[in-house]
Parts: structure tokens; sequence; C-alpha cells
């Protein structure tokens, strides 16, 4: 049976999501001597804990608006809560520290990296549906084209490896 | 592929992903009867959605006055070449090979989520490089069905448990 969401769930598993990626380049960071890769790495890792501040942010304006009459208002706005259990299993199933352990080329991280960048553009697009203001709805574009960016860099890595 | 896309690459790239997928399911619904009925019906709606995205190409070839693509420091272009580029995304390779490697209904399930996950990243940035007047709600409205189609493929994988 699927699980349905509610929307701090759903804010919740993006903060996850972040602090994930964050970890997963971070520990990447470690395992590779190279200087510029490792710098890579580390910079998009500061990358995804901003998003995940942004997203924390965002969760508290939505506890403040609930408390608010407007929250039935904004509870019909709410896309299909179970799309959302769905979407998350990109996000979270998958332990990034966890597959580190069995991967050891430069190529093979920056393709892992790659797919969870994937994975977090997926969630995105659904919690769009969640958030209130077209203020916060422009929030979370802004960290789409970011992370679609970490797309960008992390290919021209593997392009120049291979 | 050095060159960013011109409007016209990228929808025909779209409408190739959407041939892909069809492809994909309608091999995978000969494999696996089990669960032929659902892929048929995902086949179906990809079927749907390429000629969604041929309707636009078509449009967008006619449009003079206002530049179809809406994208002035051409990062969604980039953007969509990195996801274009063979390493990530090749949409000239044949999903049907991996069926190949796929024994039972639940690993063509998880494929086909995969490949539905894809497409969604790949039209994410679509819908950044495409001005409202060119079918910017089009393509969201596409990606909130490939989203759906991820829910039924999930829904699916309960079920068979």
């Amino acid at each position: 049976m699927t699980v349905a969401l509610n929307a701090f769930e759903v804010f919740e598993i993006a903060e996850q999501i972040e602090r994930n990626g964050a970890k997963f380049y971070r520990k990447a960071a470690e395992l590779f001597n190279e200087s510029d890769i490792c710098n890579m790495f580390l910079e998009l890792a500061d990358w995804e804990t901003r998003h995940e501040q942004v997203f924390q942010d965002m969760k508290k304006q939505l506890f403040k608006l609930n408390k608010k009459p407007r929250t039935c208002e904004l509870e019909k706005k709410q896309l299909d809560p179970k799309l959302m259990a769905c979407l998350a299993v990109f996000g979270t199933v998958s332990e990034p520290l966890h597959r580190l352990r069995s991967i050891e080329k430069i190529a093979d991280v920056l393709k892992t990296a790659i797919v969870k960048e994937q994975d977090s553009i997926t969630f995105y697009e659904g919690l769009k549906d969640f958030v209130p203001s077209s203020d916060d709805k422009n929030k979370v574009d802004d960290i789409i084209e970011e992370e679609m960016r970490h797309i960008k860099i992390l290919n021209q890595a593997l392009k120049q490896r291979e | 592929m050095g060159m960013p896309f011109n409007a016209d690459e990228v929808f025909e790239m779209a409408e190739q992903i959407e041939r892909n997928g069809a492809r994909f399911y309608r091999a995978a619904a000969e494999k696996f009867p089990e669960v032929s009925q659902l892929l048929l019906e995902l086949a179906a709606m990809e079927d749907n959605h390429e000629k969604t995205f041929a309707a636009m190409r078509e449009e967008l070839s006619g449009t003079e006055a206002e530049p179809p693509v809406f994208d002035p420091d051409g990062q969604a272009q980039l953007y969509l070449q990195a996801m274009a580029d063979e390493h990530i995304f090749n949409i000239k390779s044949d999903p049907v090979n991996q069926l190949g490697n796929l024994d039972t209904p639940d690993e063509v399930l998880k494929t086909a989520m995969g490949l539905e996950r894809d497409s969604i990243a790949f039209y994410a940035g679509l819908k950044e490089s495409v001005s409202r007047k060119a079918g910017k709600d089009k393509v969201e409205g596409i990606i909130k069905e490939e989203m759906n189609h991820i829910v039924i493929l999930s829904q699916k994988m309960e079920a068979l448990k």
C-alpha cells in the first residue's frame, strides 16, 4: 500500500535528499587525491547544504501558514500525496554513502552523482505543487536550476576523464 | 555535440525519448505477460506524448514573430546538451536491449521507473528553454503524466509483492 505524505513530510524528504547529497560529495572528496576533483566535490557538497537550509526555511514558513485559517485552501492545492511518496523512492531509498563503498573509479562516482542529481530534479518537480506561494515556487525552481548546473559540471568532469 | 541545440532538435529528441519509451514498454509486455496490460497502456500514453511533442515542433516551425525558445543565457540548452550526452542519457541507444538483462516483472518495473525519471529530468530542462507561447504548459503537463506513470509502476510493484 502506497503511503501518502503531507507537505511537512515532503519537505523533510527534500532536506534528507540534500543531506544525503552533501554527505555523498564529502565522502567522494575524501576518496580521491586529485585536488581539482576534490574541490569540485566539496563545492557541490556546500551547494547541497545550502539547499537543505532553503527547504528547512520553507518548511518552517509552511508551519506558520498552517496555523492560520488559510490551511484548507493550501491543502486543496496539493498534488496527490501518494505521488510524492512514490517519487521519494528516487531520493531516499538508496543511501548514496552505502553505494560509495563499492565504487572505486572517479568516472563511476561521477555517474552515480549524476543519477542522484536527476533523482533530486524529479522529486523537486513534484514538490513545487506543495508550495503555497509563487515566491517559494521560484526558490524551488532556483534549486532545480542549480541541480541542473551540477549535472553540467559533473558531465564536464566525466568527459575530461574519458 | 559541441553546439547548443535549436528548438527543432530539442523537440525531436523529446519525440525520440517517447518512441524509445513506447518501444521498451511494448517489448517488455511481450516478455512479461503478467504485467503486459499495464505496460501496453503505458506504451499508448507515450505514443500520445510523442504526438504532442511532434505537434509542438510543427507549430514552432511556423512561428517567426516571437522566438519560441526563451533561454537568454543558454543555460537550459547547455543542460539539455549535457543530458543528451551519451554518458548520461543516450537517446540513440535502444532501451529494448536492456530487456535481455531483466528476468522478473519487478526488475522490468524498476527499469521503467528509471526511464521515466530520465524523461522527467530531460523535460525539466526543456520546460525551462521554451516560452509559454511555445508550449511550456504542455511540457509541464507531460512531466505530470510521467510522474503519474511512476506512481502506476510503483503501485504495481507493491501489488506484485
